[in-house]
């Protein structure tokens, strides 16, 4: 039983392992998509797949350096990300 | 057995640690050549977020006003170096009446990964956590049936995060050591995992973290795996040093909008899976007791709002439902939860982006029907 259970884990393990060890490998920090799309395409994008996206007059320009770094860590934006869209923002 | 079961784990051990080494060092070297500049922040920053939400719960035989949830946050951020805290009011502890947690501090490498040591509010098993949280976020009055004892964890210890594309897939990781959740022996829970507290139970470490992957662009579809394990959740020295704990679970979330709905919808899923070593446990009487100790908790979700509509009322409004189902082990006396499933149907005025008025009318096995009448805000 437990030897069944284990091996179901180590076999999703293996594939996360593998599947990342090969997706990474190839990685880059952005996309071409990612690099066309504006700061306010990417603005409704992402803060919209968790909640509704906070208009630009929500906070000041300082604040909104600190809350694209929180929103960074909960979201897990890529740099381009983040800056594209507190470039908008701060707009 | 044992020693089949150790040499498991140190396999899943070594695995993950070659899951971190494999994402986070080819991500690091990658900075050198990239031509994107790095991400440039101001000098010293500080905000202050908050969340509060309250409201009634009204059942055939009652109707009651529930504890407010009021939650600070401050955030502090010096260059690349991010602080957050988290200081809640707790009514239900009158010796404690003011909760801390998360308290952290990040470092972002220039190549955008990040690294964080503290307390963290919630592993991010899942998007559980994330989703439904904060009153402000939830669509509905409660979350999903199960998910406080099957899936939302804090602890304390080192998280990485990082991620990248492929093209124009997206791919994130978040890896993290941390103290570990606690196995409950108490007579009313045992068998149960505990949070971690202040102080570490065992010498073990909970290792894991989530994979997750955004293949369209256009879309912000996202699904995601998490696993954490650890060797031993018992404590040191007591009958149940030793004895090991596994969570995964597998996640889907996309949010359209539907032009021809004239407006967006959202579809979550996910899907928890707990497994626990089985030992003997004593019950109240003192007879000892075991029991096989997987359990699973899943929800689904979906929700639309016209947010395009041209009657300003109607694109403030949404609709939704969520069903969600806890499949606990047969032999458990757990007080607090057993198997089951929850209805949730809820209609949601949003007056802006971060305040909500919400009605859920809550359908559970072994509870009365209650509609919720709750607000949230983000202050």
């Amino acid at each position: 039983m437990y030897k069944r259970k284990y091996s179901i884990i180590l076999g999703f393990l293996v594939i996360a392992v593998v599947s990342t060890m090969t997706l990474i490998a190839g990685c880059a920090t952005t996309s071409p998509k990612t690099e066309r799309a504006s700061g306010a395409q990417l603005w409704a994008q992402k803060c919209q797949s968790c909640h509704n996206a906070p208009p630009p007059s929500t906070w000041n320009t300082q604040q909104w350096d600190v809350v694209i770094y929180h929103m960074r860590i909960k979201a897990n934006l890529t740099n381009k990300e983040a800056q594209k869209i507190v470039a908008f923002l701060k707009q | 057995m044992i020693n089949k079961k150790k040499y498991l784990g140190y396999i899943i051990n070594s695995g993950l640690m070659l899951w971190l080494l494999f994402t986070a060092i080819p991500t690091l070297a990658q900075t050198n050549s990239s031509t994107t500049p790095d991400f440039k922040f101001g000098d010293t920053h500080f905000a202050l977020l908050g969340e509060f939400g309250y409201g009634a719960d009204i059942t055939s035989n009652s109707t009651s006003f529930i504890s407010p949830d009021l939650g600070l946050m401050p955030l502090y951020q010096q260059g690349n170096f991010f602080f957050e805290a988290g200081f809640g009011a707790n009514f239900e502890d009158p010796a404690h009446p003011i909760g801390i947690g998360p308290i952290n501090l990040s470092y972002m490498l220039p190549s955008g990964i990040l690294i964080r040591a503290g307390h963290f509010d919630a592993l991010p098993l899942g998007r559980m956590p994330r989703d439904y949280d904060p009153p402000w976020i939830n669509p509905l009055a409660i979350g999903p049936r199960g998910y406080d004892n099957f899936g939302d964890f804090s602890d304390f210890g080192v998280q990485v995060q990082g991620g990248g594309y492929i093209n124009d897939m997206q791919l994130r990781t978040y890896f993290s050591v941390t103290n570990g959740a606690a196995l409950s022996t108490d007579p009313g829970s045992a068998g149960l995992l505990n949070e971690a507290s202040l102080e570490d139970n065992n010498k073990a470490k909970m290792i894991g973290g989530r994979v997750s992957l955004t293949p369209f662009f256009s879309s912000n579809f996202e699904v995601g795996f998490s696993d954490y394990y650890s060797s031993n959740v018992g404590d040191s020295g007591s009958n149940f040093d030793g004895i090991g704990a596994n969570m995964m679970a597998i996640d889907a979330n996309v949010a359209p909008t539907v032009q021809s709905l004239k407006g967006f919808i959202r579809v979550r899923g996910q899907i928890n899976f707990v497994h626990v070593d089985k030992t003997n446990y004593m019950n109240a009487n003192g007879n000892s007791y075991s029991f096989n100790n997987n359990s699973t908790a899943w929800y689904g979700l979906l929700a639309y709002q016209p947010s395009m509509s041209s009657s300003t009322f109607f694109s403030n409004v949404m609709t939704s439902f969520m069903l969600s189902h806890t499949n606990t082990p047969k032999g458990a006396n757990w007080d607090e939860i057993g198997t089951g499933t929850q209805y949730d149907v809820g209609l949601t005025y949003w007056f802006n982006w971060r305040t909500n008025l919400k009605f859920d009318y809550d359908i559970q096995d072994k509870a009365d029907n209650a509609l919720m009448i709750h607000v949230g805000l983000q202050l």
